[in-house]
Protein backbone atom coordinates (compact mmCIF):
# COMPACT_ATOMS: atom_id res chain seq x y z
CA UNK A 1 0.00 0.00 0.00
CA UNK A 2 1.48 3.41 -0.94
CA UNK A 3 1.60 6.02 1.79
CA UNK A 4 -0.09 8.68 1.28
CA UNK A 5 1.25 12.50 2.70
CA UNK A 6 -1.07 13.73 5.90
CA UNK A 7 -2.37 16.72 3.50
CA UNK A 8 -4.22 14.06 1.15
CA UNK A 9 -8.05 15.14 1.13
CA UNK A 10 -10.33 13.05 1.87
CA UNK A 11 -11.80 12.54 -1.69
CA UNK A 12 -7.87 10.75 -2.45
CA UNK A 13 -7.89 8.16 0.25
CA UNK A 14 -9.28 4.90 -0.68
CA UNK A 15 -12.36 3.80 0.30
CA UNK A 16 -12.00 0.03 0.21
CA UNK A 17 -9.60 -2.64 -1.13
CA UNK A 18 -9.67 -1.67 -4.27
CA UNK A 19 -8.05 -2.98 -7.48
CA UNK A 20 -5.14 -1.87 -9.52
CA UNK A 21 -6.73 -0.08 -11.71
CA UNK A 22 -8.00 1.68 -9.02
CA UNK A 23 -5.80 2.24 -7.53
CA UNK A 24 -4.28 3.86 -10.17
CA UNK A 25 -6.59 6.15 -11.33
CA UNK A 26 -6.69 7.03 -7.58
CA UNK A 27 -3.06 8.34 -7.65
CA UNK A 28 -3.24 9.92 -11.41
CA UNK A 29 -6.03 12.39 -9.45
CA UNK A 30 -3.74 12.81 -6.64
CA UNK A 31 -1.26 13.53 -8.45
CA UNK A 32 -3.11 16.47 -10.56
CA UNK A 33 -3.55 18.00 -6.91
CA UNK A 34 -0.13 18.08 -6.39
CA UNK A 35 1.45 21.60 -5.99
CA UNK A 36 2.61 23.31 -9.48
CA UNK A 37 4.96 25.88 -8.94
CA UNK A 38 4.46 28.61 -11.21
CA UNK A 39 6.63 31.74 -12.45
CA UNK A 40 6.04 35.36 -10.25
CA UNK A 41 4.19 37.07 -12.08
CA UNK A 42 3.06 39.64 -9.33
CA UNK A 43 5.63 42.50 -10.62
CA UNK A 44 4.63 42.13 -13.91
CA UNK A 45 0.71 42.13 -12.78
CA UNK A 46 1.78 45.11 -10.95
CA UNK A 47 3.23 47.03 -13.32
CA UNK A 48 0.52 46.71 -16.32
CA UNK A 49 -1.39 47.88 -13.31
CA UNK A 50 0.68 51.36 -13.06
CA UNK A 51 1.78 50.21 -9.63
CA UNK A 52 5.84 50.03 -10.92
CA UNK A 53 7.73 53.37 -9.90
CA UNK A 54 9.73 53.88 -13.39
CA UNK A 55 12.37 56.05 -14.11
CA UNK A 56 11.76 60.08 -14.87
CA UNK A 57 13.09 59.63 -18.65
CA UNK A 58 10.46 56.65 -19.02
CA UNK A 59 7.67 58.90 -17.91
CA UNK A 60 8.43 61.66 -20.61
CA UNK A 61 9.11 59.32 -22.97
CA UNK A 62 5.60 57.66 -22.52
CA UNK A 63 3.95 60.74 -21.76
CA UNK A 64 5.15 61.88 -25.55
CA UNK A 65 4.05 58.74 -26.68
CA UNK A 66 0.84 58.80 -25.45
CA UNK A 67 0.17 62.16 -26.76
CA UNK A 68 1.24 61.60 -30.24
CA UNK A 69 -0.81 58.71 -30.27
CA UNK A 70 -3.35 60.58 -29.59
CA UNK A 71 -2.91 63.36 -31.50
CA UNK A 72 -2.28 61.14 -34.93
CA UNK A 73 -5.57 59.37 -33.94
CA UNK A 74 -7.44 62.61 -33.74
CA UNK A 75 -5.98 63.14 -37.11
CA UNK A 76 -6.72 60.22 -38.38
CA UNK A 77 -10.29 60.59 -37.30
CA UNK A 78 -10.24 64.58 -38.97
CA UNK A 79 -9.36 62.97 -42.18
CA UNK A 80 -11.51 59.90 -42.67
CA UNK A 81 -14.29 62.59 -41.80
CA UNK A 82 -13.41 64.95 -44.28
CA UNK A 83 -12.77 62.22 -46.74
CA UNK A 84 -15.73 60.55 -45.92
CA UNK A 85 -17.87 63.90 -46.05
CA UNK A 86 -15.92 64.74 -49.60
CA UNK A 87 -17.16 61.05 -50.97
CA UNK A 88 -20.44 61.62 -50.35
CA UNK A 89 -20.74 65.30 -51.34
CA UNK A 90 -19.63 64.35 -54.46
CA UNK A 91 -21.55 61.51 -54.91
CA UNK A 92 -25.34 60.62 -56.57
CA UNK A 93 -26.63 60.20 -52.88
CA UNK A 94 -26.00 63.72 -51.44
CA UNK A 95 -29.17 65.70 -50.66
CA UNK A 96 -28.80 69.51 -53.05
CA UNK A 97 -31.12 72.40 -52.14
CA UNK A 98 -33.57 73.35 -55.36
CA UNK A 99 -33.23 77.01 -54.67
CA UNK A 100 -30.10 79.54 -54.54
CA UNK A 101 -28.46 78.46 -51.01
CA UNK A 102 -27.26 81.24 -48.60
CA UNK A 103 -23.64 81.13 -49.70
CA UNK A 104 -24.58 81.20 -52.65
CA UNK A 105 -27.05 84.13 -52.54
CA UNK A 106 -24.02 86.01 -50.79
CA UNK A 107 -21.64 85.48 -53.25
CA UNK A 108 -23.93 86.53 -56.39
CA UNK A 109 -24.44 89.84 -54.63
CA UNK A 110 -20.37 91.06 -53.83
CA UNK A 111 -20.53 89.80 -57.79
CA UNK A 112 -23.37 92.11 -58.98
CA UNK A 113 -21.83 94.86 -56.82
CA UNK A 114 -18.19 93.95 -57.88
CA UNK A 115 -19.55 94.46 -61.22
CA UNK A 116 -21.32 98.24 -60.58
CA UNK A 117 -18.00 99.39 -58.80
CA UNK A 118 -16.44 98.36 -61.74
CA UNK A 119 -18.64 99.94 -64.05
CA UNK A 120 -18.34 103.17 -62.25
CA UNK A 121 -14.68 102.99 -62.23
CA UNK A 122 -15.11 102.80 -65.77
CA UNK A 123 -17.41 106.03 -66.60
CA UNK A 124 -14.81 107.72 -64.32
CA UNK A 125 -12.34 107.72 -66.34
CA UNK A 126 -14.02 107.61 -69.47
CA UNK A 127 -14.51 111.78 -68.41
CA UNK A 128 -11.27 112.06 -66.95
CA UNK A 129 -8.76 114.76 -69.89
CA UNK A 130 -6.56 111.98 -72.29
CA UNK A 131 -3.40 111.63 -70.85
CA UNK A 132 -0.50 113.06 -73.30
CA UNK A 133 -0.05 110.75 -75.75
CA UNK A 134 4.03 111.28 -75.78
CA UNK A 135 6.05 111.26 -73.18
CA UNK A 136 7.56 114.41 -71.65
CA UNK A 137 11.05 113.35 -72.84
CA UNK A 138 10.01 113.60 -76.30
CA UNK A 139 8.39 116.92 -76.35
CA UNK A 140 10.40 119.59 -79.19
CA UNK A 141 12.80 121.88 -77.41
CA UNK A 142 10.35 124.97 -78.88
CA UNK A 143 7.29 123.73 -77.13
CA UNK A 144 6.34 125.75 -73.93
CA UNK A 145 6.48 123.33 -71.29
CA UNK A 146 3.93 125.67 -69.11
CA UNK A 147 1.66 125.40 -72.07
CA UNK A 148 1.17 121.43 -71.23
CA UNK A 149 -1.19 121.12 -68.25
CA UNK A 150 -4.70 120.96 -67.58
CA UNK A 151 -4.95 124.44 -66.65
CA UNK A 152 -3.41 125.97 -70.13
CA UNK A 153 -6.87 126.17 -71.27
CA UNK A 154 -8.84 127.26 -68.65
CA UNK B 1 -3.79 27.13 -0.33
CA UNK B 2 -7.45 28.98 0.26
CA UNK B 3 -6.93 32.62 1.86
CA UNK B 4 -9.74 33.06 4.82
CA UNK B 5 -12.64 34.79 4.05
CA UNK B 6 -12.27 37.32 6.15
CA UNK B 7 -8.64 38.28 5.73
CA UNK B 8 -9.58 38.06 1.60
CA UNK B 9 -12.54 40.72 1.91
CA UNK B 10 -10.43 42.85 4.31
CA UNK B 11 -7.64 42.66 1.02
CA UNK B 12 -10.03 43.14 -1.42
CA UNK B 13 -11.19 45.89 0.94
CA UNK B 14 -7.71 47.71 0.99
CA UNK B 15 -7.17 46.97 -2.87
CA UNK B 16 -10.15 48.57 -4.02
CA UNK B 17 -8.62 52.33 -1.83
CA UNK B 18 -6.19 51.21 -4.38
CA UNK B 19 -3.63 50.23 -1.59
CA UNK B 20 -0.52 48.22 -3.68
CA UNK B 21 0.02 45.72 -0.81
CA UNK B 22 -3.47 44.52 -0.27
CA UNK B 23 -2.70 43.93 -4.63
CA UNK B 24 0.00 42.55 -4.20
CA UNK B 25 -1.28 39.50 -2.12
CA UNK B 26 -4.29 38.49 -3.91
CA UNK B 27 -2.29 38.13 -6.86
CA UNK B 28 0.35 36.24 -4.88
CA UNK B 29 -2.25 34.50 -2.90
CA UNK B 30 -4.26 32.84 -5.99
CA UNK B 31 -1.35 32.71 -9.05
CA UNK B 32 -0.44 29.49 -8.36
CA UNK B 33 -3.87 28.24 -8.39
CA UNK B 34 -4.86 30.45 -11.61
CA UNK B 35 -1.51 28.89 -13.28
CA UNK B 36 -2.09 25.10 -12.44
CA UNK B 37 -5.44 25.84 -13.52
CA UNK B 38 -4.85 27.38 -16.78
CA UNK B 39 -1.53 25.18 -17.10
CA UNK B 40 -3.55 22.13 -17.24
CA UNK B 41 -6.50 23.10 -19.12
CA UNK B 42 -4.06 24.41 -22.35
CA UNK B 43 -1.05 22.34 -21.71
CA UNK B 44 1.07 25.12 -22.97
CA UNK B 45 3.15 27.65 -20.19
CA UNK B 46 3.41 30.09 -21.91
CA UNK B 47 -0.47 30.59 -22.97
CA UNK B 48 -1.06 29.94 -19.18
CA UNK B 49 1.31 33.16 -18.42
CA UNK B 50 -0.59 35.34 -20.29
CA UNK B 51 -4.18 34.43 -19.21
CA UNK B 52 -3.03 34.57 -15.78
CA UNK B 53 -1.64 37.62 -16.29
CA UNK B 54 -4.78 39.28 -18.24
CA UNK B 55 -7.01 37.38 -16.07
CA UNK B 56 -5.60 39.40 -12.67
CA UNK B 57 -5.26 42.52 -14.44
CA UNK B 58 -8.60 42.52 -15.47
CA UNK B 59 -10.18 41.69 -12.49
CA UNK B 60 -8.22 44.07 -10.10
CA UNK B 61 -8.93 47.03 -12.40
CA UNK B 62 -12.95 45.86 -12.24
CA UNK B 63 -12.45 45.21 -8.33
CA UNK B 64 -15.20 47.87 -7.57
CA UNK B 65 -17.86 45.72 -9.90
CA UNK B 66 -16.66 42.62 -7.60
CA UNK B 67 -19.57 40.92 -5.11
CA UNK B 68 -18.32 40.44 -1.85
CA UNK B 69 -20.85 37.78 -1.43
CA UNK B 70 -18.60 35.67 -3.68
CA UNK B 71 -15.14 34.43 -3.31
CA UNK B 72 -12.18 36.39 -5.11
CA UNK B 73 -11.22 32.87 -6.94
CA UNK B 74 -14.63 32.04 -8.04
CA UNK B 75 -14.53 35.27 -9.99
CA UNK B 76 -10.96 35.24 -11.24
CA UNK B 77 -11.07 31.95 -12.61
CA UNK B 78 -14.20 33.02 -14.40
CA UNK B 79 -12.40 35.55 -15.77
CA UNK B 80 -9.44 33.15 -16.44
CA UNK B 81 -11.61 30.84 -18.02
CA UNK B 82 -13.19 33.12 -20.21
CA UNK B 83 -10.13 34.05 -21.83
CA UNK B 84 -8.76 30.79 -22.03
CA UNK B 85 -11.95 30.02 -24.27
CA UNK B 86 -10.99 33.22 -26.22
CA UNK B 87 -7.30 31.79 -26.99
CA UNK B 88 -8.45 28.32 -27.14
CA UNK B 89 -10.67 29.25 -30.30
CA UNK B 90 -7.48 30.65 -32.05
CA UNK B 91 -5.50 27.62 -31.34
CA UNK B 92 -6.10 24.15 -29.69
CA UNK B 93 -4.76 22.98 -26.51
CA UNK B 94 -2.07 20.91 -27.19
CA UNK B 95 -0.09 18.46 -24.00
CA UNK B 96 3.22 19.50 -24.12
CA UNK B 97 4.52 16.98 -21.69
CA UNK B 98 8.48 18.69 -21.84
CA UNK B 99 6.53 21.97 -21.26
CA UNK B 100 4.85 21.07 -18.68
CA UNK B 101 7.37 18.73 -16.99
CA UNK B 102 9.71 22.00 -16.83
CA UNK B 103 6.91 24.07 -15.18
CA UNK B 104 6.88 21.19 -12.28
CA UNK B 105 10.35 21.75 -11.78
CA UNK B 106 11.42 18.41 -12.94
CA UNK B 107 13.72 19.08 -15.96
CA UNK B 108 15.80 16.62 -17.88
CA UNK B 109 18.90 17.22 -15.93
CA UNK B 110 22.23 15.93 -17.60
CA UNK B 111 22.56 13.46 -14.12
CA UNK B 112 20.62 10.24 -14.66
CA UNK B 113 17.07 10.94 -13.25
CA UNK B 114 16.12 9.28 -10.28
CA UNK B 115 13.84 5.86 -10.29
CA UNK B 116 11.27 8.29 -8.17
CA UNK B 117 11.77 10.95 -10.78
CA UNK B 118 11.25 8.85 -13.94
CA UNK B 119 7.60 7.88 -12.33
CA UNK B 120 6.83 10.71 -11.62
CA UNK B 121 7.60 11.92 -15.34
CA UNK B 122 5.71 8.87 -16.28
CA UNK B 123 3.32 9.89 -13.79
CA UNK B 124 2.79 12.98 -15.62
CA UNK B 125 2.66 11.55 -19.02
CA UNK B 126 -0.08 10.02 -17.67
CA UNK B 127 -2.27 12.76 -16.73
CA UNK B 128 -1.16 14.49 -19.81
CA UNK B 129 -2.98 12.27 -22.32
CA UNK B 130 -5.69 11.40 -20.28
CA UNK B 131 -6.57 15.12 -19.63
CA UNK B 132 -5.99 15.55 -23.42
CA UNK B 133 -9.18 12.60 -24.03
CA UNK B 134 -11.39 14.61 -22.18
CA UNK B 135 -13.70 17.69 -23.64
CA UNK B 136 -13.30 21.26 -21.96
CA UNK B 137 -16.13 21.38 -19.82
CA UNK B 138 -14.86 17.75 -18.60
CA UNK B 139 -11.08 19.16 -18.13
CA UNK B 140 -12.35 22.02 -16.13
CA UNK B 141 -14.88 20.18 -13.73
CA UNK B 142 -11.84 17.13 -12.97
CA UNK B 143 -9.43 19.99 -12.29
CA UNK B 144 -11.88 22.22 -10.14
CA UNK B 145 -12.88 19.02 -8.30
CA UNK B 146 -9.08 17.33 -8.19
CA UNK B 147 -6.43 19.70 -8.94
CA UNK B 148 -8.21 23.12 -7.30
CA UNK B 149 -10.05 20.91 -4.37
CA UNK B 150 -13.09 22.74 -4.65
CA UNK B 151 -16.35 21.51 -3.02
CA UNK B 152 -19.38 20.13 -5.47
CA UNK B 153 -20.98 22.96 -4.41
CA UNK B 154 -18.64 25.53 -5.21
CA UNK B 155 -18.34 24.31 -8.66
CA UNK B 156 -21.96 23.77 -9.72
CA UNK B 157 -22.04 27.58 -8.99
CA UNK B 158 -19.70 28.29 -10.43
CA UNK B 159 -20.56 27.03 -13.61
CA UNK B 160 -24.45 27.36 -12.99
CA UNK B 161 -25.02 24.04 -13.39
CA UNK B 162 -26.44 21.62 -11.15
CA UNK B 163 -24.61 19.70 -8.67
CA UNK B 164 -26.26 15.89 -10.27
CA UNK B 165 -24.77 17.31 -13.34
CA UNK B 166 -20.94 18.09 -11.94
CA UNK B 167 -20.93 14.88 -10.51
CA UNK B 168 -22.68 12.80 -13.63
CA UNK B 169 -19.65 14.74 -15.78
CA UNK B 170 -16.92 14.01 -13.03
CA UNK B 171 -17.93 10.53 -13.40
CA UNK B 172 -17.63 10.18 -16.90
CA UNK B 173 -14.44 12.43 -17.21
CA UNK B 174 -13.17 9.91 -14.64
CA UNK B 175 -14.12 6.88 -16.96
CA UNK B 176 -12.77 8.30 -19.78
CA UNK B 177 -9.42 9.12 -18.53
CA UNK B 178 -8.85 5.54 -17.31
CA UNK B 179 -9.81 3.96 -20.29
CA UNK B 180 -7.67 6.20 -22.67
CA UNK B 181 -4.87 4.90 -20.05
CA UNK B 182 -5.40 1.26 -20.62
CA UNK B 183 -6.36 1.66 -24.18
CA UNK B 184 -2.60 2.15 -25.10
CA UNK B 185 -0.47 0.01 -24.00
CA UNK B 186 2.53 1.69 -23.24
CA UNK B 187 0.83 4.09 -21.00
CA UNK B 188 -0.19 0.53 -19.44
CA UNK B 189 3.14 -0.41 -18.89
CA UNK B 190 3.69 2.73 -17.66
CA UNK B 191 0.71 2.62 -15.46
CA UNK B 192 1.77 -0.35 -14.22
CA UNK B 193 5.55 1.18 -13.60
CA UNK B 194 3.78 3.58 -11.84
CA UNK B 195 2.14 1.20 -9.56
CA UNK B 196 4.55 -1.73 -8.84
Amino acid sequence: MIRLPDNTPDRHRPQRTETATEALERRVLQELSRRTPSPDLTRTIMGRLGYMKAAPQVVRRRRIRRWINRLSLCALALIVVAGGAQVHESGPHARRPRGPTIPAAIGNDVNLHQQRIKGTIRMIRTLAPAAPSRPDDVLDEEVDRSAIGPFRWL
Amino acid sequence: MMMKRSIERELIRQAKSGDGRAIEALIRAHQEALFAFILRMSGRPHVAEDIVQEAFVRVLKNLDRFDTRFRFSTWLFTIAKRLYVNASQKQRPMYDTDAVSIQQGTTQAPVRLSARAEIMNNMRDLIDVALGELNDRQREIILLFHQQNWPIAVIARHLSMPEGTIKSHLHRARKRMKRSIMADHTLQARAEEVWA
